[in-house]
């Protein structure tokens, strides 16, 4: 009896083993198939924002599938270097500052590859890689902070609504739309912006060894052309893809590099969304040509 | 010489629960982590679902396990002609004819693969007389009492 449950356990523990290392091997195969010299780019396209967005009318990125693309990335031997390839406005600061931990995390070399845009918190995330490259007339920059939004105290009195403040707590309804800010609020406002403005300036002057005074000079919100930003030592190289992944090639010394992009499958959801945006664009432009469109005809009227 | 008793289906059923939940607790858990991967964190819409689920992943990692849990019964009970349910239950295999094959028992256990599959090759149990699984009638293999 004793024999056979020793049989047992050592068939259990081989059979575990088995089923361990199977996982390991088909974890990067399914993944990334059997990669060698491997360049992983992720894309970071959309608003940057810390849960899922509803996409309805924007396109957003949530901040846990970047960071799992690149813990993904780096932790496969397979992959030797990382392109982030953005596309992106910018987004919420927790969420931006939380992409940019993960990518100092990140030991191996990482571009960053402006598209269109990669401004603000993009660029944010951008400067926290190794090499930044941006076409001639990508924008980027706008190192700077917003929290605007629109008050209606003065549309809600013109149909006689009031707004009835019940608060705990002086502060509570700060920021609320149905009433003015008070001097004092905007002040204080004002700060937690600044607040954030200098902490973006300061990584920005660290991540780019750049002096803070430089810096702050660059942020005063307004983007700049990739031509311009690469005058101004906020990108390194100018170029596209092409030149991406010939420096993903040199820096992670290696040759003739294979390209791995983290695509997500895109949803039904994504489906409809295009072609509601399709439709939508169709729409609006009917109704500014018929706005705008004047029509000269001879008429006789009797 | 006496003949060897049929196991009951009840103690049968007992030693595979048993079985079953060894292998799917502790031999198969290292591919918990890639099937939930394959698996969609958010599901947008039930039409999505389909879309949204890794099949590959889904169907390689089926394979694999299934072929893992295979080997369970196969080697053990190559080994000793009883897993730890059967053990515990005090049941075991034999061959109906010569001395139990690898072969055999790979045949008997292939339906493990599925439980559904398993559900529908175990039918015959209930009404034949020697309470064979149809696999169990391929490899010419019985489960019975084990005699001390």
């Amino acid at each position: 009896m004793k024999n056979k449950f020793k049989t047992i356990i050592i068939v259990i523990i081989l059979l575990w083993l088995i089923s361990f290392f199977s996982a390991r091997l088909m974890k990067n195969f399914l993944e990334e198939g059997v990669v060698s010299n491997g360049i992983a780019i992720i894309p970071i396209e959309g608003t940057i924002m810390i849960g899922e967005g509803d996409g309805i009318f924007e396109k957003t990125i949530s901040v846990n599938k970047i960071v799992e693309d690149l813990e993904r990335a780096n932790s496969n031997p397979g992959i030797k270097a990382v392109i982030l390839e953005i596309n992106s406005g910018g987004g919420g600061v927790v969420a931006t500052r939380e992409i940019v931990k993960a990518v100092k995390q990140v030991k191996k070399p990482v571009i960053a590859l402006i598209r269109e845009v990669g401004a603000s918190g993009a660029y944010w995330i951008a400067s926290a890689t190794d090499w930044i490259i941006a076409d001639e007339m990508s924008i980027t920059g706008s190192i700077g902070v917003y929290s605007s939004y629109l008050e209606f105290s003065g549309l809600l009195q013109n149909y006689n609504v009031t707004y009835e403040r019940l608060i705990a707590g002086e502060f509570k309804d700060i920021g609320v739309p149905y009433r003015k800010l008070t001097n004092e609020e905007k002040n204080m406002m004002q700060r937690k912006l600044d607040l954030i403005h200098e902490l973006f300036i300061k990584e920005i002057a660290e991540n780019r060894n750049l002096s803070k005074e430089k810096v702050t000079k660059l942020a005063d919100g307004f983007f700049y052309l990739g031509i311009e930003a690469k005058e101004n030592g906020l990108i390194d190289e100018l170029g596209g893809r092409g030149e991406a992944i010939a420096k993903a090639e040199q820096l992670g010394k290696l040759k003739d590099g294979n390209v791995i992009v983290y695509k997500e499958k895109p949803s039904l959801l994504d489906y409809l969304n295009k072609l509601q945006n399709k439709a939508f664009y169709s729409m609006g432009r009917g109704i500014g040509v018929s706005l705008t469109e004047t029509e000269n005809k001879l008429e006789i009227i009797a | 010489m006496r003949a060897d008793q049929l196991a009951s289906v009840w103690k049968r059923i007992l030693a595979y629960i048993i079985d079953i939940f060894i292998v799917n607790s502790i031999i198969t858990r290292p591919f918990n982590k890639l099937m939930e991967n394959a698996i969609p964190k958010k599901i947008t819409s039930f039409l999505s679902l389909a879309e949204n689920f890794d099949w590959k992943t889904l169907i390689i990692i089926s394979l694999v396990s299934g072929v893992i849990t295979i080997l369970y019964w196969a080697v053990l009970e190559f080994k000793i002609q009883q897993t730890l349910g059967s053990l515990l239950l005090n049941i075991k295999v034999k061959s109906e004819s010569k001395k139990l094959q690898f072969s055999q028992l790979l045949l008997r256990n292939i339906t493990k693969i599925s439980f559904v599959v398993l559900l529908l090759d175990s039918i015959p149990v209930l009404y034949s007389a020697k309470k064979q699984r149809y696999t169990e009638k391929l490899s010419k293999t019985i489960t019975v009492e084990n005699e001390k």
